[in-house]
């Protein structure tokens, strides 16, 4: 069983009463909790672990939660997971990101989970959105294990200053928390992007990766690579371009997509790093829902799914925003779903732009496993 | 030259290998090994049997090997 809740209370002990209340009869083996970065970090902490003692708990602040048919801002959403669908879960936490190595006592801490059936151990990622080394963390996991660590980063309601993440208890900062999830029935990853290519390709061919910046495209100062690549007269136009014309960096036919974030004088700023010397695809972005509903219904053709998480970026929030789509888009998620909106999402690798979700499945003795 | 050899499509070859021991088989992981190469500015369709060596590029595959604990 999975289960749901969302409280709106702007108490902090009231909005985790509330969603203990909502959780009831739930034999959690996990539960995540996204809040709103209004609430205290160290409370939500102290307050989930008090109110799931036999559970893990674990969760980060956002910028902007979603549960089952809605999205919220300043509100806190959980999700419990139990015993029959998350038979074993080992939680570590990596506590300072801008030491990858430390991602390798984490794995240690995970133990043999972290080396389980690839079908039936998924891993979760949360990473403090504002620490800029999400790649470090995600490169050096996907060197230690092959097992799909899937998530995002932490966010503060656009206020760019200071985001958290709670585990077991404790309150973090400038760290990634890190669980695994053997799930006897199985999960499924959902990724979607909603981008096609458009076309043309941008190969850096200088760039700053420490800064996440590309200094050069084809050997031209990167503004005006991108500026022409985009049709633009002028950055500032080619600014307004970002959203809706990222790059990709092409796996096949699937983008891992790069968000270009401002111009730093003829520099292009991203929301990750880009590698030199490997072609990146200019992006066009397509319709969220449609992509959204069709990835929904390919994952869950057989109804197996039961509960899905979340993480979708802030970017795409703020676009489905501006097109007052947000109810539209919760109303796509009729299961049991809670996540939040992030600054930056994982899947393999760190990436932009994108919503990555993990499907559970239900318990069905007659399945084939996923 | 006489005497010079030319040898060509080494980082394809080191490439496969590391894909290889890392998968033991597995064509899940290899597409993910694949994926996470490409993220890491190793795009593996790039090269060829005929791709001239590039001393940096392998260089950096056999770092990415030590750092995946795989021998190639």
């Amino acid at each position: 069983m999975i289960k749901t809740a969302l409280s709106k209370a702007a108490a902090t002990a009231e909005a985790v009463g509330e969603l203990a209340t909502q959780l009831q009869g739930a034999e959690a083996s996990v539960v995540l909790v996204f809040y709103s970065s209004r609430h205290d970090a160290r409370e939500i902490a102290r307050l989930a672990r008090s109110a799931w003692p036999e559970a893990h708990t674990i969760g980060c602040s956002t910028s902007g939660e979603i549960v089952s048919g809605e999205m919220t801002d300043g509100a806190i959403v959980a999700m419990a997971i139990d015993r029959r669908v998350a038979a074993e879960v080992a939680v570590a936490v990596v506590g300072d990101m801008s030491n990858p190595r430390r991602v390798d006592a984490a794995c240690q801490q995970l133990g043999a989970l972290l080396h389980g059936d690839l079908g039936q151990h998924v891993g979760i990622v949360l990473m403090d959105g504002l620490s800029g080394k999400e790649e470090a963390v995600m490169d050096r996991l996907g060197d230690l294990t092959d097992l799909r660590f899937i998530g995002g980063s932490s966010g503060d309601d656009l206020a760019f200053s200071a985001t958290s993440l709670i585990a077991d208890g404790e309150a973090l900062s400038n760290a990634a928390v890190l669980a695994v999830l053997h799930v006897p029935a199985g999960y499924r990853v959902i990724k979607t992007q909603s981008f096609c290519r458009a076309g043309k390709q941008l190969t850096p061919t200088r760039v700053d990766a420490a800064k996440r910046e590309v200094i050069e495209f084809d050997g031209k100062p990167a503004s005006e690579a991108y500026c022409e690549a985009v049709g633009a007269r002028t950055v500032e136009e080619a600014g307004s371009r970002f959203m809706s014309n990222p790059v990709g960096l092409m796996d096949g036919d699937e983008p891992y997509v790069r968000s270009p974030q401002a111009f730093d004088g003829h520099a292009l700023k991203f929301y990750c790093a880009v590698s030199e010397g490997i072609e990146l695809d200019l992006l066009q972005s397509t319709d969220i829902l449609a992509d959204t509903q069709r990835a929904l219904a390919e994952a869950n053709s057989d109804g197996r799914v039961i509960g899905i998480l979340n993480f979708n970026c802030i970017l795409r929030t703020l676009e489905l925003k501006a097109q007052n789509k947000t109810e539209e888009y919760a109303k796509l998620f009729s299961l049991p779903t809670a996540g939040f909106s992030t600054y930056g999402e994982a899947d393999i690798g760190h990436i932009n732009q994108t919503a990555t979700m993990i499907a559970f499945l239900g318990v069905d003795a007659g399945a084939e496993p996923a | 030259m006489k005497g010079m050899q030319e040898v060509a499509g080494q980082v394809l070859v080191l490439i496969n290998k590391l894909i290889d021991a890392r998968a033991k088989g597995n064509p899940t992981v290899a597409s993910t090994t694949r994926t996470k190469l490409l993220l890491k500015g190793i795009k593996a369709e790039s090269w060829t049997p005929s791709s001239a060596d590039d001393p940096a590029m392998l260089a950096k595959v056999r770092d990415v090997a030590r750092e995946m604990g795989v021998a190639i």
